[in-house]
């Protein structure tokens, strides 16, 4: 007697030449054999033959109308947060080039390395109170990438293996 | 131009902003979502709702389509999603009996011994997979539907193709020995 996934593999056009034998020879010497197989063979052509259901005759229309009228998707700023934070980093970088070139074009003192300090700018921009401010900013915007791209993904990954 | 193309073809209408694309991609696939939905939750009203729903979120999520994917594939999978979440929130599950395919075949149902016979058989089979798990059922359903490849159908239902073989094997069988439990109990209660 074969097994019921190699009757399966038969009906599925997808058994081996030494099961089809098998399965030939048991045709003719098995009654039992015979019946169950037609058993299986009769349900596997209901199953092919089973009808296409159809939706009803609005369904078209009435998805068309719900699609007229889904409000337009804004694209939530948590969705930007990447592009938030490399502006932020950008703009910090750029402003403090540019200042600081500024600076050191218009002075006519002569350079000297330890001038740097004194430049009230920079010296602004290096207050303790603004560094915490803009790392803690950044700190925020990273803590949300990675809740976005890393935890978000991973929990979606596994409630679809639990379901 | 073959099938998956041509829904790729579409779906780049519709980024265009081309809305009679939506509609040709609505009638190309809205039997076989429908379908795939009602033989899950054996109730018209919830299949089409989910079949619209999943057609929602294709619309909505467009961007994330990688075109080098078999469309149906993702659509189907979009849908049996759907299908499931709908069955869970279902409790308590009831057949709308006015609606059901049961009543639409005997409605239906010619005169001549032949088609009797067929219908009787059809009727058999689709009591019989609504009897089965959501599981079976939808392993069926995928299988014999659009005679869609192990492959894709493990994608859809997001599990291997060897487990996908093996689930659809004993889906068929679960389904057999169901149909036999019916005929005896229509035989002792014809005795």
């Amino acid at each position: 007697m074969l097994t019921d996934e190699q009757i399966f593999d038969i009906l599925d056009g997808c058994a081996s030449k030494e099961i089809l034998i098998q399965h030939k020879n048991l045709l003719s010497k098995s009654a039992e054999y015979k019946t169950y197989f037609e058993d299986l063979e009769a349900i596997h052509f209901d199953l092919i033959a089973l009808p296409i259901e159809k939706p009803s005759a609005q369904f078209t229309e009435n998805l068309l109308a719900n699609l007229a009228y889904a409000p337009v998707k804004k694209k939530s700023w948590s969705s930007q947060l990447t592009w938030i934070f490399f502006t932020i980093m950008s703009v910090f970088f750029i402003g403090t080039i540019s200042l600081t070139l500024f600076y050191f074009s218009s002075s006519t003192a002569a350079i000297e390395i330890p001038r740097v300090n004194n430049l009230d700018v920079i010296n602004t921009f290096s207050t303790d109170i603004l560094v915490k401010v803009l790392l803690l900013v950044n700190l925020i915007v990273l803590l949300a990438i990675f809740d976005k791209k890393v935890l978000k993904q991973y929990f979606l990954n596994k409630k679809m293996r639990l379901s | 131009m073959n099938d998956n193309q041509k829904d790729i073809n579409l779906l780049n209408r519709i980024r265009t902003g081309d809305k009679s694309a939506y509609k040709e991609l609505i009638n190309r696939h809205k039997d076989y979502a429908f379908t795939v939905a009602y033989r899950i939750l054996n109730n018209r009203e919830d299949a089409e709702e989910v079949a619209q729903d999943a057609f929602m979120q294709v619309f909505g999520a467009l961007q994330s389509f990688n075109a080098e994917s078999k469309f149906t594939t993702w659509f189907y999978r979009i849908v049996f999603n759907a299908a499931l979440m709908q069955k869970r929130k279902n409790k308590v599950e009831s057949v709308d009996i006015e609606n059901s395919s049961e009543a639409f075949l005997v409605s239906h149902s010619s005169d001549s011994t032949e088609d009797l016979r067929k219908n009787e058989r059809k009727m058999a089979i689709q009591k019989a997979l609504q009897n089965l798990s959501a599981d079976d059922t939808t392993m069926i359903t995928l299988f014999y539907l659009k005679e869609l490849s192990l492959e894709e159908i493990a994608e859809i239902t997001n599990i291997s193709a060897e487990t996908a073989k093996v689930k659809i094997h004993r889906a068929r069988k679960r389904l057999a020995e169901e149909m036999k439990k019916m005929l005896n109990e229509e035989v002792r209660s014809l005795l």
